[in-house]
């Protein structure tokens, strides 16, 4: 049975826990529309991965977060589809179980551990964007790889 | 092989304000100064349309996002604007009500949709049109061209041998005289009207029941004709057109898609989308349906 958790209680389990105004360079979503999400603010919330879900429709990240006394809150944040992500400079490695990992997402309204990523930032400081809108571009640069040349 | 690269960031902007009817997102996505492929090198000046040539590989020139279609067919969105609104027939009003999408201004929550996308059921024509038209390839001979679509890595034939254009009939269709059961692709068949169109009208696809027109549940049904106009504008640059003619659900012809797409590298390597059974039905449990307050043992 899903775990039930309030965005306040999101809240004050992320340890640099805030609310931030979205500046509104959110992806365009292809498989769902947004309504289910807040769309106007963010949460941070810092967590173990368990899982990076690289398929489509859209891929996901699972991860842990343990509240302050104790519990432990099963997270899942969405991004776009892979090919969109690839674009964004994603990769299908990029995240494994047991990464530290901050993510700020755009929670669901209603109140469940879920949301849509923004960003995520591993410990090490490294940043993945999900906000990165090339959505002119083909890849190219990546699918030439190898490729000869005329 | 000559090598072909996508437009400067000038000429993609002189080539949208020659059509000046293309998405808002177009002349956006242009005037950010994004390109369809970082690195490229400035591209030569378009020289004039090759002769009834279609072959290539294209990309929208407004980029991925033109092509998504998320919010309804690329011409006339579900947004709810009075001048978005499509003609429907009392019927075709009641089959669009019987569809609950996950986009557009009727859309529900994740896991109270009926889009047969979602269970990875096959698009369909004329909606593999509208839905992550990105990528796209044409292949050619004189009897045929094959449209190879980047999602679900789907295709379809277009004959340009000089057969008529089949009768639909209940059921499917009579080609030269034989009955042909109803395709999901539907039945294609292209003219050359002169030596950069080629006017393409296809019959005898899906019913109504097993097929959508885009992912705001806008319906198609087994009685459409669908004209499809493909153009060279130059060398490199195809504009494609579609027209919906769907009696039993709109009361008079519509365009659904009029989009400009250029040439992209032919050493593009394409990327897979293919839709998973498993894979859709993993993230509905994991996370759909979750965001839609839907119990489930996927966490």
């Amino acid at each position: 049975m899903l775990r039930k958790l309030s965005v306040k209680s999101a809240i004050f389990v992320a340890a640099p826990a805030c609310l931030l105004a979205l500046t509104g360079i959110v992806p365009a979503f292809a498989h769902h529309s947004a309504f289910a999400f807040d769309t106007e603010r963010t949460l941070i919330v810092e967590g173990i991965v368990t899982e990076w879900f690289w398929a489509n429709p859209h891929c996901l990240v699972k991860f842990d977060v343990t509240t302050d006394n104790g519990d432990t809150v099963h997270w899942v944040a969405e991004t776009q589809a892979p090919a969109n992500m690839v674009d964004a400079g994603w990769r299908k490695n990029d995240l494994k179980p047991g990464d530290e990992v901050t993510v700020t997402v755009q929670p669901a309204r209603n109140g469940n551990p879920v949301g849509r990523i923004v960003r995520v930032e591993f410990a090490d400081g490294r940043i993945l964007d999900a906000t990165q809108d090339r959505s002119g571009a083909t890849g190219n640069e990546y699918h030439l790889s190898g490729a000869p040349t005329d | 092989m000559v090598k072909r690269f996508p437009l400067s960031a000038t000429a993609s902007m002189a080539l949208i304000a020659a059509f000046a009817g293309f998405t808002v997102a177009s002349v956006t996505h242009a005037q950010n100064g994004q390109q369809p492929s970082a690195g490229a090198a400035e591209s030569p000046t378009p020289g004039p349309a090759p002769r009834r040539d279609l072959s290539g590989t294209w990309v929208p020139v407004g980029g991925t996002r033109v092509g998504i279609q998320a919010g309804g067919v690329q011409a006339m969105p579900n947004d709810g604007r009075p001048e978005h609104a499509l003609p429907y027939t009392p019927y075709g009003l009641e089959v669009y009500e019987s569809h609950k999408a996950l986009e557009g201004v009727d859309a529900v929550l994740p896991a109270e949709h009926n889009d047969p996308r979602n269970k990875c059921e096959p698009l369909g024509f004329p909606r593999m049109n509208h839905y992550n038209i990105r990528v796209t390839q044409i292949f050619q001979n004189p009897y045929k061209i094959a449209v190879l679509y980047q999602y679900d890595n789907r295709w379809r034939t277009i004959w340009v041998d000089g057969r008529q254009l089949p009768e639909m009939v209940d059921g499917g269709v009579l080609a030269g005289g034989t009955y042909k059961a109803s395709k999901w692709y539907g039945y294609s068949v292209g003219e050359w009207i002169d030596d950069s169109t080629l006017v393409v009208r296809t019959v005898g696809m899906m019913p109504e029941d097993r097929v959508w027109l885009d992912s705001t549940g806008r319906p198609i049904s087994d009685e459409a004709t669908v004209e499809e106009v493909f153009r060279r504008v130059d060398s490199e640059h195809m504009e494609w057109t579609e027209t919906i003619d769907d009696p039993k659900l709109y009361t008079e012809p519509w365009v659904a898609m009029k989009i400009l797409f250029s040439l992209a590298d032919p050493h593009t390597d394409i990327i897979e989308m293919y839709c998973s059974p498993v894979e859709m039905e993993y993230y509905y449990e994991s996370f759909g349906n979750a965001a839609s307050d839907v119990e489930t043992n996927g966490n």
